[in-house]
């Protein structure tokens, strides 16, 4: 699939402290890039280095004639201004001459009848939904959203889930999403990259990692040769990790392990399921 | 740039504060000539003796219709008698000092709404929108001060129509010196233009818009403190404070047909103090051959750098005579012209290497 952008060996320190660390990811092409981490990661900072906010020491971002459109931090607005006001100041910053789009996008983040009421005044969701707005404006080829569903309330995350849905679906535009509410981005991410301390652990798509997935489990026992024996018997597919750590690849369950272990005559000392959600996989990962 | 602009000019026509600081404008032109709407004359004597007893060996008086009388009101000077001169400060206000008092104000509240406006740069984030859309960080500074500028354009163009306006309605004062009314206006222009581009430097330093707002109205009166009387003075034709110590100084009379002249006789000299600094000397050797009671004579200036000024001001203060304009707005413009440009770079470069948080 085709890269819309590339990010090289970008390294970013602040004073002696590592931020990123050559950091390379590519973003494909009409994709929702899922960016995961924990809080210090370097997911905003990568963000920034992105949409030129701020400058890596080393390092390239190539982006072609792509356009970008950001949502990065909190949103960012005229306060005194009126919804329509704010976009309309965003269409000249965009060189934009034709202000057509403006009652559309509107309509689409659902600001069409707020009025001349200032921004400053809106609801949290409403600015997160103005935020959006404006990082749509002029059909950017690539949007970045920081942590855009941080603080809104279920209804709010929904719409905002549904905002970034059609537009991905209308219009193919490429979405690079980080938050931390992992679930809700494994609703709509078709790829993700994993960082952490500054450096990309993982690079993955939504389809590999449910390929990858499936239930596991862990059996940690006095004697695994045993068992595995009793696993063979069974049809059981999996994994000898040590003498006494087993990886089972297979339905079980936990009344199930214990009779397997009975049966061989060993002790059952621990067994464990392995979550495979998108947090499961990132706790896995970044934990070992 | 022109799409930074484009969107400044958007943001800020649509914005109440704007309309506020524009009737700030007017009302500070139109205040001003009503408070100091009481015509007078700048006297300047040089006189012996004290109280009633005084003689007048020369009498100086300027008003906007006749820009210097010159007279001789004396007797017999006896050179023994220690001589005095007196510079009086009335309110005599010429139309173009009016202009200048008027600016005082108008600067105030133009530095104290620029930090307003640029600081939600920061203070909102939108700053992040502009660089995100591909103008640069020196492009979004460049363009602050460009409006900024205009602004300034604006709010003087404001002040002037309204002066000529409520002249022409009220009666008022004829715009006397217009070459150094110009420079005048030019050069504060300029000083306040740099004043202008180290409050946006700041801006970009600090990120913080309490900063950007405190600290502008300080270096605003700063500039008003050090640089706007200078110029009033100079713009004008009010006397300045004084005090000067005449030398060995000595009259004879002269006449001709009609009138008695009291003229210089010998060499002399003349020493100006300010706070007690010593920082001119006026050498004058002999007295005008061709016309006797011309005060232009031929004469040696020594020009003696105060202690007192600072930076950087003593740069721009140097010239203490109130009768030598457009050289000293040339001074003031050059100077003032390299500051505002040097700051520029500065902020420049400010700009650039600041990281957006």
């Amino acid at each position: 699939m085709e890269n819309i952008l590339t990010v090289n060996n970008i390294c970013k320190s602040y004073g002696k402290k590592k931020v990123l660390d050559d950091v390379s990811i590519r973003i494909p092409k009409g994709s929702i890039y899922g960016l995961i981490g924990k809080n210090g990661a370097g997911k905003t900072t990568l963000m920034r280095i992105i949409t030129s906010l701020q400058e890596p020491q080393s390092g390239s971002v190539e982006l072609g004639k792509a356009r970008i459109g950001a949502l990065i931090d909190s949103p960012a607005f005229y306060a005194n201004l009126s919804a329509k006001e704010n976009m309309t100041a965003h269409f000249k910053t965009l060189g934009l001459t034709s202000y057509d789009a403006i009652d559309e996008l509107l309509k689409l983040v659902k600001l069409d009848d707020t009025g001349s009421k200032a921004a400053g005044k809106f609801s949290f969701g409403m600015k997160q939904r103005l935020g959006i707005a404006i990082a749509l404006s002029g059909n950017p080829d690539i949007v970045l959203m920081d942590e855009p569903i941080n603080g809104l309330d279920p209804q709010g995350i929904i719409e905002i889930r549904e905002i970034i849905l059609d537009i991905y679906k209308q219009k193919g535009t490429t979405f690079i999403i980080s938050s931390h509410l992992l679930d809700e981005l494994s609703k709509i991410a078709t790829d993700y990259a994993f960082i952490d301390h500054g450096r990309i652990i993982k690079e993955i798509s939504a389809k590999e990692l449910i390929e990858g997935s499936g239930k596991s489990y862990s059996a940690t026992v006095s004697d695994a040769s045993k068992v595995c024996k009793v696993l063979d018997d069974e049809g059981k597919r999996y994994k000898l990790i040590s003498d006494k750590k087993i990886r089972i690849e297979d339905e079980m369950t936990l009344a199930g392990m214990s009779d397997i272990a009975e049966r061989c005559g060993v002790e059952l000392i621990e067994f464990t399921e392995h979550d495979t959600s998108l947090e499961g996989y990132f706790i896995n990962l970044v934990e070992g | 740039m022109t799409r930074c602009l484009k969107t400044f000019l958007y943001t800020m026509t649509h914005d109440l504060t704007f309309y506020i600081i524009v009737i700030v404008s007017i009302l500070a032109f139109v205040a001003t000539y009503f408070l100091i709407n009481t015509d007078g004359a700048f006297d300047n004597h040089i006189y012996i003796g004290e109280g009633d007893s005084r003689i007048y060996l020369e009498y100086e008086k300027e008003d906007p219709s006749i820009v210097v009388k010159n007279g001789s009101m004396g007797q017999t000077y006896s050179p023994v008698q220690p001589i005095f001169e007196q510079n009086s400060i009335d309110n005599s206000f010429g139309i173009n000092n009016l202009v200048v008092t008027a600016m005082i104000y108008i600067f105030l509240a133009h530095t104290v709404y620029q930090a307003s406006f640029f600081g939600r740069l920061y203070k909102n984030g939108v700053i992040r929108n502009y660089i995100i859309a591909g103008i640069s960080k020196v492009k979004v500074f460049a363009s602050c001060f460009i409006l900024s500028e205009l602004l300034l354009i604006l709010q003087f163009a404001l002040g002037i129509a309204v002066t000529a306006l409520t002249c022409a309605i009220k009666g008022g004062y004829m715009i006397i010196w217009w070459p150094s009314f110009a420079l005048c206006l030019l050069a504060i222009f300029l000083i306040l233009s740099f004043v202008s581009v180290c409050v946006l430097a700041l801006m970009f330093l600090s990120r913080n818009q309490l900063i950007t707002l405190i600290l502008p109205v300080v270096l605003g009166l700063a500039a008003v403190y050090y640089f706007t009387p200078e110029m009033i003075r100079i713009a004008g034709n009010q006397p300045y404070e004084a005090d000067i110590e005449v030398g060995s100084r000595a009259y004879t009379l002269l006449t001709d047909e009609k009138n008695e002249y009291y003229v210089d006789s010998d060499s002399f000299a003349e020493k100006l103090y300010v706070n007690g600094e010593l920082i001119d000397y006026l050498d004058k050797s002999k007295p005008n051959p061709d016309y006797p009671g011309d005060l232009v004579r031929d004469s040696a200036r020594f020009f003696i750098k105060s202690n007192v000024m600072s930076f950087p001001e003593y740069l721009l203060m140097f010239e203490y005579d109130a009768f030598v304009r457009d050289g000293v707005m040339t001074q003031y413009i050059v100077i003032s012209s390299c500051y505002t440009v040097a700051m520029f770079a500065v902020g420049c470069i400010i700009a650039r290497k600041r990281n957006l948080n």
